[in-house]
């Protein structure tokens, strides 16, 4: 993240503090290597069509850039401030911000299936896992990582 | 919360556009879209066949360099010697001249190189290229190369995709897709990116209409080549963990999609993804390469551009002991952002482009000899057209898609010979004609493909790279 413009210059807290963006400061010089990831154009000029590409490098990173694990704690530190959820309602809380629909069963399942797997990497005990930070910015990073969170219109 | 939280959603999952497209043209359009998923299966799993079964022919390469130079090189000035442009240096030009893109057209422009010839051969190579000369018994040069466009863009996507226009598959897109991939590890068609992406941008190294897979992966000259390959979780057991849930979760939405392709194929590049953290480190570090294999790559010379293009070259050896199918390497910014496109300034242009490369490549034909890959690979060096032999201004050469001239050493392909011939001037092919499509129908026999059975239906036709032309050029084969 140190390399990036909107660092630098301060312009606000990682997780943006709710603020969103349509126009974004662009320096031809120095694109952000996240986005170009992401098929940014080349901002010389207008580009009729995007390029749509699909390649392990995007995958790589949702898995390992900064910038997804900080928005996944971010969004996890955030969720537990509702301290009175239920794992499971925390779940279906995550998934419907994210995919604007609640998890099938099945998902449920496998997302509370991975935080006691995770809760047991860390030497959590079920209570201390409940309200864990890492814990649940592992579930956020996952969700993240889902393909319907970014290929699915 | 959700009390039964599976009754929200309908048995296969539609997206708001599957909803609209196929609640508009009815059952139809249902029956198409689950045909489409099936064949898209299909393709998947042939894919993963091992490529002995896919083959149409004995091939005679497995893998595939190219070298492209971007710009287009004076091929007169380089591979294609002719003493009538010193004698009528500075007189009008004898030829009818076709229009150039910058109809700024001068008078005939002697070659400012000398030429001599090497190897037992006896090939002719100027002294642009003294290290590619050593090589010149391994070399093919085609002097009779014609193009159909004579601007960068449409030319680039005619030399890599088949086509003028964007959109279509990557010859390195249709190779891997024919052939697929040697190494599970890292993708089939990787592009070393050396610093100028070719005018027309990455569609030069698309999938096109073939499955999003077969797209080329661009790495970076330097490390890591691939931004974000470094894991950042403390235990590399809790990152398994995450991926493992992932996995779960992405099979559920793919099968309730309908297992579209671009889904499918961003699954598959996930599952990639998480081997090249080990893979493209351990694939382009070259700190285990011995200080004679870094000079013979030119590695310690004096041009930092030349240091850079050598590790390119090194590294596409080493992709090439990991059986990756098709490598690309693009040309690094040794005259600027100016590349082999020298309308101006040819001495200056040519000198620099031509000391970044040369070390480098004859480095790479000799390593990959001496390491007995030069049977299996064929190596392809060209550019999108050749130039002017007339001057353009005082000193530039425009573009000329007329008649140019690319080498090709290696698999299948006979050493220390020339095949085709310009007219004296070196501005028209006159002999032996060599379209782009010829040059792809080669390649892909080469590689035991036909390339008229190498089809992909898509909008209602079966597509081919050469569409309804090539033919493979026989006398260039051993």
């Amino acid at each position: 993240m140190g390399d990036r413009m909107w660092v630098k210059n301060a312009s606000g807290p990682m997780d943006g503090d709710r603020r969103r963006t349509i126009y974004l400061e662009t320096r031809r010089n120095f694109l952000s290597s996240w986005m170009l990831t992401f098929d940014l154009p080349l901002p010389d000029t207008t580009v009729g069509q995007r390029n749509r590409s699909n390649v392990p490098g995007q995958a790589l990173a949702l898995m390992n850039d900064p910038l997804v694990q900080q928005q996944a704690s971010a969004w996890a530190r955030e969720s537990l401030q509702q301290a009175d959820l239920s794992a499971r309602e925390r779940i279906e809380q995550l998934f419907l911000r994210a995919l604007a629909r609640p998890p099938k069963s099945a998902e449920l399942d496998q997302m509370l299936a991975l935080l006691q797997t995770q809760a047991a990497a860390r030497d959590l005990s079920a209570d201390a896992a409940r309200l864990d930070p890492a814990v649940w910015a592992d579930a956020c990073h996952v969700v993240f990582m889902m393909k319907e969170f970014i290929h699915v219109p | 919360m959700f009390p039964d939280t599976d009754t929200h959603r309908p048995i296969r999952m539609m997206t708001r556009r599957q909803m609209l497209r196929e609640g508009s043209l009815g059952f139809g359009a249902i029956a198409l879209a689950s045909l489409l998923a099936d064949r898209s299966q299909g393709t998947l799993a042939d894919s993963r066949r091992s490529p002995a079964d896919r083959a149409h022919l004995p091939p005679r390469a497995k893998n595939v360099i190219f070298l492209y130079m971007d710009g287009g090189v004076s091929q007169v000035d380089s591979f294609d010697p002719k003493p009538r442009l010193r004698r009528e240096n500075g007189k009008p030009f004898g030829m009818k001249m076709e229009p150039t893109q910058f109809e700024q057209n001068g008078a005939v422009l002697g070659n400012l190189w000398d030429f001599k010839p090497y190897g037992q051969s006896g090939l002719p190579v100027s002294d642009l290229f003294p290290f590619v000369g050593g090589c010149a018994d391994d070399l093919c040069v085609i002097r009779s190369m014609v193009s159909n466009f004579s601007e960068h863009n449409a030319a680039n996507y005619f030399l890599h995709c088949g086509s003028g226009m964007a959109g279509k598959p990557s010859m390195g897109a249709w190779a891997t897709y024919g052939l697929g991939s040697e190494n599970r590890d890292l993708p089939g068609y990787v592009v070393l990116d050396g610093g100028l992406i070719p005018s027309g941008g990455v569609d030069c190294f698309a999938a096109g209409f073939l499955p999003a897979s077969y797209q080329a992966s661009l790495l970076r000259n330097q490390s890591p080549a691939l931004a974000n390959v470094q894991p950042m979780e403390a235990q590399p057991q809790w990152q398994q963990n995450k991926l493992a849930a992932l996995r779960t979760l992405d099979a559920g939405t793919l099968e309730d999609l309908g297992r579209p392709d671009a889904l499918e194929a961003a699954i598959l590049n996930a599952e990639l993804a998480y081997r090249m953290q080990m893979a493209v480190p351990e694939a382009t570090d070259i700190d285990g390469e011995s200080e004679a294999t870094r000079h013979l790559y030119g590695m310690d010379a004096a041009f930092e551009h030349t240091r850079s293009y050598g590790r390119q070259c090194l590294v596409a050896r080493r992709l090439v002991e990991r059986g990756v199918r098709f490598i690309e390497l693009t040309c690094p910014r040794a005259h600027g952002t100016q590349r082999w496109d020298a309308h101006g300034d040819l001495r200056n242009n040519h000198s620099l482009n031509a000391l970044a490369i040369d070390q480098p490549i004859a480095g790479l034909l000799k390593d990959l000899k001496a390491r007995g890959l030069l049977d299996e690979t064929l190596v392809i060096w060209s550019g999108e057209f050749g130039r002017t032999p007339f001057a353009q201004g005082s000193e530039g050469r425009d573009h000329n898609p007329f008649g140019f001239s690319l080498w090709l050493a290696g698999g299948g392909i006979r050493g220390g010979m020339i095949y085709g011939v310009t007219d004296d001037y070196g501005y028209k092919a006159v002999e032996n004609r060599v379209e782009i499509h010829d040059l792809h129908a080669t390649m892909l026999h080469l590689l035991g493909l036909d390339h008229e059975r190498l089809t992909y239906r898509f909008g209602g036709r079966d597509y081919r790279l050469t569409d309804v032309h090539g033919h493979v050029v026989k006398a260039i084969l051993a």
